[in-house]
């Protein structure tokens, strides 16, 4: 971050001798007083440091410092605070001292979940932006995408060889989070061989020599008996073959070379058949099939940026939108300049955007993500309680609502936190709409959940319309109530930690390690009451932030069901907005339904929806060279009427989409 | 900041430096050299949704749960809780810890990679976090060396997880995996000779890897510096797999004999039958030579724990357990007490198997360490003022068997937390260290202490 902040210093500046002028007086000025020599806060001393970051007994300390700089976490808010200029000059330093010492400083900001670190009003301001990049990448392939490649020219199941973490409250498909190491390759290596088996598979029938059912013609010249040296033109059309399968393209006559001299190495040692699925599985297993490569290529412009090559940017619109690799379409306008203009790329992902015969799970993926409502199946619920919970039907129920939402692509965002329309028990079969039911999950009545009377009969005719004194929304659905709550209780405090840092943009520390983070269990009395604990002054530094939002969705017990009474008292549902960095925002609420009204007409949700969008389409954290995509993006998104593929075209067309640097 | 796993991987090769040979061999080897004298292995069986005092603690110890002095007394004239009764036989080497903390994991439903790491690692509803630091079962797979450095097998709540990541870390971010199919483990370790593979496709495999190598090497020279980091550890994956590869070839024979044999309970759709399966591969890969570390991890970390033990005829998950539900009659605690026996059922049998194969002086049993505890310390909701264990420790393992010891309660003098337990058992085998993981900067004077539990070594 602060790239830009940097122009005016050098790298190649940052000697020993800065540390002397430049970081040992920051140090003194706005550390030491905590962190000095006589019993020092969190027990770090940083008067010892010296200006070398080889020293290895003071790396730690080091990526300490780096840290709490980068994340603005230090000096404490009610201390004196440097100016964000003098911040990066030190990080500047340490980053580069580090990178002398052949140590990387770890970057948080660059951890799902630390996007909101960047300070929104840099990115949204009036300043000046130069053009926006990301850096060059590789970029682990997807499970879904891994599963179709193969499905493509194998049959069976395949174990997955590696997953997407959750993240916590970050996306999970961000392109630094994922190597490929030990227990990943292994398995690969397992499903290559099986891959292989089917590809290169030998029959005697009646002592006559078949091809399996997925062997292609090509192949089996190889592995056929009485051919133990195939030539030269039969070693071409089976890696022709295998690359168009699997990688798409042609070989290069480098690659080719490379893998026949392979394959007649490993045919001489280890037999002929074995050779040639060797020669499979090094298809399958290049770098090429199990990365998407996003380096750029060309000519670097006036600002140094290089565009994705043609192949990269047609993977790179595939798996923004599908879980498959590009279609034909796609990549013959890759290899025929037709992805050379803004204007062109925009005509593809328009193409595939309006396509309802192209599936696009990416897109409800994003929803699913962002609200995290999905989690509700995760919250074990005792259904003595409440026999008709069905998390499954709730969070299915959802889904509806929100691609029936995308659909009507009209004030999107204002439509996911307001609607009172509601899909109940839906589902789709066939692409007929049936009454849904979850498995062993609940006793047939999910509909309860909804406060719906108990002779209500289920309909086809949906969404329908709840009234708007209950519901308000995606957070007022039973789902992420669910989601964000406990097993007993509503959860307040991941309410309002979701609501702050999703829609306010807001950043909240980790827990700190001293803290002992329970709540008193005392039955006779409410939530509310019970969250004073967090009153203490060094908990509601982070608790203002978060349970005055959270606390307003009291009206709804921990099922999601809308109530009025609470341990047989009218139920307490004010709450407030405090901190927002909007003024026009902060105040108090009567309840949930006025909050997120209230939310839904901020110009600051609004735009932290757009960072949101952002970092699940670029596979990162934004930083300050993205303002320019950003204020492009949410210009779209509002000239459009809010619509949601118009701000899926922007991102996709934008500068940090097409270019490198 | 990062050390590549490569760099690590280097190093860790060097310093095993082919040290490791199958217990058979080795056997030869010390009666040849006239010494039995070898660190021990490590065995760590963690039990998700926590474990209370009460359930591993002999009957007519009443525990003053606030204490302010250490007990340290023999097991001999104790009768062992229901839950322990299946390693009755080997009461002798049985040491109950109990009065240990670990404040700094944070608690909650699992304590995930700090319960074996003592950190926080940021793990919450849904999520494992990221380990902070290497954990100890890996810390001493990495002492130790092994062609595998450490194995982590087990069990998830839900049947499709193949690989999970909820306890075991190589090092800050590293997090190492736990195999929760059976198959899978199995293809892993004994693959090279397993049923109908043969000797060519063991070969074939080996020149595949060095192509695959090569071709990983070269995008590597060719990729952004920022991107390195990730095809070193590719590169690394592959190396170490090629390193193992001439490993599995020295020692092929004895991995044809010690391979577990598949049945049914290795692609059974209930979790008893597989953790079973699991503790059968586990055995054989000690005894095979494969690895000198083990996890086994049942239903640990978030969001994986909520195991039903429908084998044992309870058809309701441990979450529900933990909040005190019943089932069938079965009140929360019978539940987790007949849950917790069928654990120390497999272990009893595990150390059965070591028993039978001779090693040294003594048998494979002597030389190993198994330590049991709750990913969860001592509830469902932990808080981690305290942290039971159970020790079987071998004969020569240098740890004491057949004791009852209680330290302090948190805060009072002489009280200990679990990062002391660690550092005993890195002191067992050969390492010293002042203290493993992350101290509790709340505890004050001779309430905390450096080093190896003194009371625990022998």
């Amino acid at each position: 971050m602060f790239g830009f902040l940097l122009l005016c210093f050098s790298p190649t500046s940052a000697l020993a001798e800065d540390f002397g002028t430049t970081v040992r007086p920051f140090l003194n000025k706005y550390c030491l007083d905590c962190h000095g020599p006589n019993d020092p806060e969190a027990n770090l001393a940083l008067d010892g440091l010296a200006g070398d970051l080889s020293r290895q007994d003071q790396q730690k300390t080091w990526q300490k410092v780096f840290e709490q700089l980068e994340l603005a976490q230090m000096p404490p808010e009610d201390a004196e605070q440097p100016t964000d200029t003098d911040r990066s000059r030190v990080l500047s330093w340490i980053r580069t001292n580090a990178a002398h010492a052949g140590v990387a400083m770890e970057s948080k900001l660059d951890r799902p979940g630390f996007g909101n670190y960047v300070k929104h009003e840099l990115l949204f301001g009036d300043s000046s932006v130069p053009p926006s990049y990301s850096p060059p990448r590789l970029w682990r392939i997807r499970p879904a995408v891994y599963h179709d490649t193969i499905h493509n020219v194998a049959k069976g199941d395949y174990t997955d060889p590696f997953t997407l973490k959750s993240a916590g409250h970050g996306f999970r498909d961000y392109a630094n989070q994922y190597q490929l190491a030990g227990p990943d390759l292994n398995q690969l290596l397992t499903n290559a061989r099986k891959v292989a088996g089917q590809l290169a598979e030998l029959l005697i029938e009646d002592g006559k020599a078949q091809r399996g059912s997925r062997t292609p013609e090509q192949i089996f010249v190889l592995i056929k008996p009485g051919n133990p040296e195939p030539s030269t033109e039969e070693f071409d059309a089976a890696v022709d073959w295998l690359f168009h399968h699997v990688l798409l393209r042609d070989p290069t006559g480098d690659e080719r070379q490379k893998l026949i001299d392979f394959t007649r190495q490993s045919m001489k040692s280890d037999g002929q058949l074995l050779g040639v699925r060797n020669l499979v599985m090094a298809v399958l297993l290049s770098p090429d099939a199990l990365y998407r490569s996003e380096r750029g290529a060309g000519e670097p412009d006036e600002y140094g940026r290089v565009p994705l090559a043609p192949r990269e940017l047609a993977y790179a619109i595939a798996y923004a939108l599908t879980d498959v690799r590009p279609d034909q379409e796609l990549l013959k306008a890759a290899d025929t300049g037709g992805l050379a203009t803004r204007e062109q790329v925009k005509r593809q992902v328009e193409r595939i955007l309006n396509n309802s015969k192209i599936e696009k799970p990416r897109i409800l993926g994003f929803f699913r993500e962002y609200f995290e409502y999905g989690q509700a199946e995760d919250v074990f619920k005792d259904p003595e309680l409440f026999r008709s919970h069905a998390a499954s039907v709730l969070v299915r129920d959802t889904d509806h609502l929100v691609l029936h939402i995308y659909e009507q692509d009209k004030d999107v965002l204002r439509e996911l936190l307001t609607t009172q329309k509601s899909f109940i028990e839906y589902e789709l079969r066939n692409g007929k709409p049936v009454k849904g039911h979850g498995g062993r999950m609940g006793d047939g009545r999910s509909y309860l959940s909804y406060n719906l009377p108990l002779d209500w009969k289920w309909t086809e005719k949906q969404p329908i319309t709840l009234p708007g004194s209950q519901r308000a929304g995606i957070l007022t659905q039973p789902a992420w109530l669910v989601a964000k709550s406990g097993n007993f209780d509503n959860h307040a405090i991941r309410r309002g930690l979701w609501i702050r840092t999703k829609l306010l943009g807001g950043t909240i520390p980790d827990l700190p390690i001293t803290v002992d983070a329970q709540l008193p269990t005392d039955p006779a009395l409410t939530l509310r009451e019970r969250m004073k604990v967090t009153r203490e002054t060094y908990c509601w530094q982070c608790h203002s932030k978060m349970n005055p939002l959270g606390l307003s969705f009291e009206m709804y017990d921990h099922f999601g069901r809308w109530r009025t009474r609470e341990l047989k008292e009218p139920v307490l549902s004010e709450g407030s907005i405090d901190q927002s960095g909007d003024t026009s925002l902060d105040g108090q609420v009567d309840n949930a339904l006025e909050l997120v009204h209230r939310l839904a007409d901020s110009e600051r949700v609004r735009q932290v929806f757009v960072r949101h969008a952002f970092r699940y389409w670029m596979g990162r954290n934004e930083t300050l060279a993205d303002a320019a995509t950003l204020r492009r993006a949410d210009r779209d998104y509002v000239e459009s009427g809010g619509s949601m593929k118009a701000l899926i075209t922007s991102l996709l067309t934008s500068d940090s989409f097409l270019y490198r640097k | 900041m990062t050390i590549t796993r490569r760099t690590a991987l280097k190093g860790l090769s060097l310093s095993a430096g082919g040290a490791l040979l199958s217990p058979i061999l080795e056997q030869i080897r010390a009666h040849a050299a006239g010494s039995a004298k070898r660190p021990p292995r490590f065995v760590f069986v963690v039990e998700g949704n926590g474990l209370p005092w009460n359930q591993i603690t002999p009957v007519g110890i009443n525990r003053d749960q606030k204490s302010t002095s250490l007990v340290d007394e023999s097991l001999a004239e104790r009768e062992l809780p229901s839950a322990l009764k299946p390693i009755e036989h080997y009461k002798d080497r049985l040491t109950v810890v109990n009065g240990l903390s670990g404040r700094v994991a944070g608690g909650g439903h699992s304590n995930d990679f700090g319960a074996l790491g003592v950190h926080n690692c940021g793990s919450d509803v849904g999520s494992s976090g990221t380990p902070q630091g290497e954990t100890i079962d890996v810390a001493l797979g990495k002492r130790l060396g092994g062609i595998f450095t450490h194995v982590g097998l087990g069990i998830s709540d839900r049947p499709e997880h193949n690989v999970i990541y909820n306890c075991s870390a190589w090092d800050k971010s590293k997090p190492l995996p736990t195999i929760c199919q059976p198959m899978s483990a199995y293809g892993n370790l004994f693959g090279s000779v397993a049923g109908g593979s043969s000797k060519a496709e063991f070969n074939a495999k080996t020149n595949l890897l060095d192509f695959l190598l090569d071709d990983v090497k070269k995008l590597h020279r060719e990729v952004p510096t920022a991107e390195r980091d990730k095809l070193e550890a590719h590169l690394a994956g592959y190396e170490e797999m090629r390193h193992r590869q001439s490993r599995l070839n020295e020692i092929e024979n004895t991995l044809r004999e010690q391979a577990p044999v598949v049945n049914d309970k290795f692609q059974s759709e209930v979790e008893t039958d597989r953790l079973d399966a699991h503790f059968d591969i586990a055995a054989a890969a000690l005894i095979g030579g494969l690895t000198n570390s083990v996890t086994l991890a049942s239903g640990v970390g978030n969001p994986f724990f909520s195991v039903k033990f429908t084998g044992l005829g309870i058809d309701f998950g441990k979450h529900g357990i933990g909040h005190g539900g019943s089932y069938n009659g079965m009140s929360w605690d019978e539940m987790a007490i007949k849950i917790r026996g069928f654990h120390f059922e497999l272990i009893a049998r595990l150390m059965k198997k070591l028993e039978a194969v001779p090693e040294g002086d003594g048998t494979m049993l002597d030389n190993t360490v198994i330590v049991y505890l709750s990913d969860a310390a001592e509830g469902h909701h932990s808080r981690c003022w305290e942290w039971p264990f159970v020790v079987l420790a071998g004969k020569h393992s240098g740890i004491q068997g057949g004791r009852y010891v209680e330290y302090p309660y948190y805060g009072n003098d002489g009280h200990r937390e679990i990062g002391n337990l660690y550092t005993t058992l890195l002191a067992a085998a050969g390492e010293h260290r002042d203290y493993f993981g992350v101290r509790d900067a709340m505890l004050k004077g001779k309430a905390r202490g450096d080093g190896p539990l003194p009371e625990l070594l022998a």
